[in-house]
């Protein structure tokens, strides 16, 4: 048992001032804790992405919003398809996975020449996989483009 | 002879260390003829620290978030970066075998992948049923509004044909605020950020 001796300045009649902090309950307590919070741990952080189905899905922007250009990100088997209005770029893969890197430099650029914009479409081959749809709404959450509704993609 | 010369010259017989070996601290002991000390003292103060210090780091990790989802081998979820907190809202899994709602398995991935129509009518209809449970709910009283939200949790492989139909079956049912679940994960963008640094 631990004790702390408090020096009480001498005096032999004096009341003995040792101080003795209860080691084994706390010891015993510590262990509880750590046996509670090892079985209680999760190792994985979940969180969303949060989407809406175009183009019935509500919005949190405001209806005297600007008018923005129409942006759409169409997943195909060959790579990313973005048109921004008329104009429209093709991303095609590198290998077999997808240009995250070139999408979202192109998104981001598109931001920049667009402050306003907020909504984005994102459109998918029924062939395309969870995994790459969820990096494209992922690259488009990062370009601070937060209004991302998710279509199947025509034809 | 005297006495004291005598217990000089006979001795006891076994082993017997040389002067130098006797001296010795490692090997010296084992001719030692005191006994050892049989009281052990733990290190308390150290052994607290580390108690401490596990105790601090494992109330870091605490998380109630891990609840909200079953988490399954069948299902391994894809990463992201830019995600938000999830909410608590019915959870609609999708692996590459079945499609179920909060564990109660709705329909087969292969009989939905087969089916012409959009929405999947089995989970429409389980969606319905929990939306009036929480509409009754919130007559009887309940706090909380209906917002409409779900959570997809699904498999990185399975494809888009099929997540549009659990999407389009949920905005049949009232649920137009679709939660995609993720893991959370700085993969992509430390892959974009290489790319371009690798440019640059």
């Amino acid at each position: 048992m631990a004790g702390v001796s408090v020096d009480s300045g001498g005096g032999g009649g004096k009341k003995s001032v040792d101080l003795v902090i209860p080691l084994v309950p706390m010891i015993d307590m510590l262990a509880m804790m750590i046996t509670f919070l090892m079985m209680t741990a999760v190792w994985t952080e979940i969180g969303k992405l949060q989407v809406s189905q175009a183009p019935s899905g509500p919005s949190d922007t405001p209806p005297d919003q600007k008018p923005t250009l129409t942006l759409t990100l169409t997943l195909t088997e060959r790579g990313y398809l973005l048109a921004a209005g008329p104009e429209s770029v093709e991303i095609p893969k590198k290998g077999d996975d997808y240009d995250t890197a070139e999408l979202a430099k192109k998104l981001k650029a598109i931001k920049k020449d667009n402050p306003d914009q907020r909504a984005i479409t994102v459109a998918a081959e029924d062939s395309v996989q969870y995994q790459n749809l969820v990096v494209a709404v992922d690259k488009c959450l990062e370009a601070q483009l937060p209004d991302v509704s998710v279509t199947a993609a025509l034809g | 002879m005297s006495r004291a010369n005598m217990e000089n010259v006979i001795v006891k017989p076994g082993k017997r260390p040389g002067k130098r070996l006797s001296r010795s601290k490692v090997f010296g002991a084992k001719f030692s003829k005191g006994k050892k000390g049989t009281n052990l003292e733990l290190n308390l103060t150290s052994m607290i620290d580390i108690f401490v210090l596990m105790v601090v780091f494992l109330i870091q990790q605490f998380s109630a978030d891990g609840d909200l989802l079953f988490m399954t081998d069948k299902i391994k979820m894809p990463e992201a970066a830019n995600y938000e907190q999830i909410v608590r809202a019915p959870v609609v899994q999708v692996s590459n075998e079945d499609i179920s709602i909060e564990g109660a398995l709705v329909a087969q991935v292969d009989d939905v992948s087969r089916e012409e129509l959009w929405n999947i009518q089995a989970l429409e209809e389980k969606l319905r049923d929990q939306k009036k449970a929480f509409d009754v709910l919130r007559q009887a009283g309940a706090a909380g509004e209906f917002k409409g939200d779900i959570n997809i949790q699904a498999d990185r492989t399975v494809p888009f044909k099929i997540i549009k139909k659990v999407m389009y079956s949920a905005n049949q049912a009232g649920y137009f605020n679709i939660n995609f679940a993720v893991i959370a994960g700085g993969g992509a963008p430390a892959t974009a950020a290489k790319d371009e640094a690798s440019e640059g």
